[in-house]
């Protein structure tokens, strides 16, 4: 059973998975920002629009897990109340329901929806034994843009009253209209664990290196200061080359480092047909990251398994290709026993953006003959075949990159240094 | 269990409670009444539109130390949406209703005695009641949160009623301090009461939840 279906916008024909079938009425086009009924099979546009996509914090259709529960962002709502702008995120999983995230002022709070009442008066509320004091008087709460879909019937400049309750971090939000009233509880996230969930982190990198960059300011007056390195700044060039590689070590670390790791084992008959198989997600947290993928194979001879991996990113369907072939052959000639070869192999990938990946891959084995190997396999015998162990993590560190660039730093002080050093001579 | 097939298209219908008259078809739709080992056909449901419920018919629930399986499901709609309600046959004979809504779920049991209440009785004959109404019930107080006026889209499984696409209802939905429900339900012909409890569904300790694509069914409610 499928948990999208999809529809054509009436008003710029781009299609919508709905994702929350059944229980959607409201899908607000994410291309061009149309309002559509969908509570009815058929779609019949309220409002339209010609709007630019937003580019928000948690995209729709992005997935993190909060409180044990994973979910996805389903919908966004900018509001207002005519002394504040926020924005709210409605949540979605299928076994969990509906839950909020209300972004303002870079504050985020987690919403769940209340069945037991809170019981009390303008001023003040009681809430499972807990009392709560109130934040501001009623406050009509406009709905100024909309995207993604939404249970009830949503529209632009739709209007509710709305108070808040607050003990705490933890608030509770009544709002109300004619006919239907609601309460919320609202507990306070961490942007930045919020941020992380989803994996829409900013790069942690940031703090790090700027401590290791005032030490390594420190150490480097020191090292100025030092007998024989003040006549000229080539001691600064040096310094300048050592502080900014280990820099960019560290900042490849950070980058490279793996965040997550997933293992899958294949069995190819060799000279068989290809086989594909997937390796497992991965989440690129990171604006860029390092996909390694290690490839090791049981023991064969004279034999080759290509491998062609494929990236495939689950929200947008583009693939990032690579390949890669684990080969071992062994002989004898005229120098003796030669062997070639490993039953290992390594490919990286540079620079894959953030998101979600399958990784699949194709492999087959190949058999390969230098004329005097006999082939083990008889056809009377099962066929041969072997195991290929793929592993996956998000992150590696591509070390030639490193090393051009301690030659692109070091290379032109060591070349004055050695001159010098000729010339004292 | 004895086989039973559809008056109209042949399939086997299965019967999930006996104690149900009414079975839709799953093949055809059809709408079958049943009278002992005789089936006849009365008429045709509309096909339920897709939802992503987890829920499925067959699905067992043990909410309290009772276990409860979904023979039945109708669907209602209203001007913004729409919602399920799902008959649940308990294993100790008693019957009882899922309400399915916004990812949420309503456990309800009928309660005559609610409709005893002065204002409930001005309700079932005919009069309105406002958002916010208090009701004195079952030891609690209740306030109205939610009126809707609602149109059977259809059913499926077996319903202790046919579902056609012309039975119109008021539906009042009250909620009180202690995550209790109650809910009152007027269509032509009469008016029900219903005395229940909010749940999440990992409090209804399901099992055979429906598996929907994309997601996993959460170790919680497995």
């Amino acid at each position: 059973m499928t948990a999208a279906h999809s529809i054509s916008c009436p008003s710029c024909g781009g299609t919508i998975a709905i994702k929350a079938a059944g229980y959607s009425v409201t899908v607000a086009c994410q291309y061009c920002g149309s309002v559509l009924d969908v509570a009815n099979p058929d779609v019949k546009v309220i409002e339209e629009y010609h709007q630019a996509a937003l580019s928000l914090p948690l995209p729709i259709g992005s997935r993190g897990t909060l409180f044990d529960v994973e979910w996805e962002v389903v919908g966004y709502l900018s509001r207002s109340d005519g002394a504040a702008n926020w924005s709210e995120y409605l949540l979605f999983n299928p076994y969990g329901g509906y839950r909020w995230l209300v972004h303002a002022e870079g504050d985020w709070q987690y919403g769940t929806m209340l069945f037991d009442q809170p019981d009390g008066d303008n001023d003040s509320v009681t809430w499972r034994g807990r009392r709560f004091t109130r934040d501001y008087p009623p406050a009509a709460t406009t709905t100024d843009r909309v995207v993604g879909e939404f249970y009830w019937r949503v529209r632009a400049r739709d209007t509710v009253q709305a108070m808040t309750y607050s003990r705490g971090d933890e608030t509770l939000s009544v709002e109300w209209s004619a006919d239907e009233s609601n309460w919320t509880q609202l507990v306070r996230v961490h942007e930045h664990d919020l941020l992380v969930a989803f994996g829409r982190a900013a790069t942690p990198a940031g703090s790090r290196p700027a401590r290791v960059n005032s030490f390594m300011s420190r150490m480097g007056s020191r090292y100025q200061e030092a007998d024989g390195m003040r006549e000229s700044d080539l001691s600064l060039m040096f310094l300048l080359a050592a502080g900014t590689s280990i820099l960019i070590l560290l900042i490849m670390a950070a980058f490279g480092y793996g965040t997550s790791s997933v293992t899958n084992s294949v069995q190819i008959t060799v000279d068989g047909p290809e086989q594909s198989a997937t390796v497992g997600s991965l989440t690129i947290n990171r604006p860029y990251q390092f996909v390694t993928v290690t490839a090791s194979t049981t023991d064969f001879t004279n034999r080759w398994v290509d491998l062609d991996y494929s990236l495939v990113n689950r929200e947008t369907q583009q693939s990032i290709e690579a390949s890669g072939t684990v080969e071992y052959y062994a002989g004898r000639d005229s120098d003796g026993n030669w062997t070639e070869g490993s039953h290992q192999t390594t490919t990286k990938f540079a620079g894959v953006p953030r998101g979600t990946y399958d990784i699949v891959v194709d492999t087959s084995a190949h058999t390969w003959s230098d004329g005097t190997y006999q082939s083990a396999s008889s056809p009377w015998s099962a066929p041969e075949s072997i195991s290929v162990y793929i592993k996956a993590d998000a992150g590696g560190l591509i070390w030639s990159n490193y090393i051009a660039l301690l030659v692109g730093l070091f290379g032109l002080p060591g070349l004055i240094a050695w001159y010098r050093s000729r010339g004292e001579n | 269990m004895s086989r039973l097939n559809c008056p109209s298209c042949g399939s086997e219908v299965p019967l999930r409670s006996a104690a149900m008259p009414y079975t839709v078809c799953s093949y055809c739709q059809t709408l079958v009444l049943r009278d002992g080992e005789d089936l006849r056909a009365i008429g045709k449901t509309a096909v339920l539109p897709f939802d992503v419920s987890p829920i499925q018919l067959g699905t067992t629930v043990t909410p309290d130390d009772v276990l409860f399986m979904v023979v039945g499901r109708v669907r209602w709609g209203w001007s913004d949406g729409s919602w399920n309600e799902w008959l649940l046959q308990g294993s100790d004979g008693q019957a009882c209703w899922l309400g399915e809504a916004m990812g949420s779920f309503m456990l309800l049991k009928e309660l005559p005695a609610v409709l005893d209440v002065p204002l409930t009785a001005q309700f079932a004959a005919g009069g309105a009641l406002e958002r916010g109404t208090e009701l004195q019930a079952a030891g609690r107080t209740f306030r109205a949160t939610d009126i809707k006026e609602a149109q059977c889209l259809g059913g499926e499984g077996d319903l202790p009623f046919p579902t056609p696409p012309d039975w119109t209802m008021t539906s009042i939905d009250f909620r009180s301090q202690d995550g209790a429900a109650l809910n009152l339900q007027r269509d032509r012909e009469r008016t029900q009461a219903w005395l229940g409890g909010y749940y999440d569904l990992a409090d209804l300790k399901p099992a055979n939840l429906r598996t929907i694509e994309g997601w996993t069914i959460p170790e919680a409610v497995r």
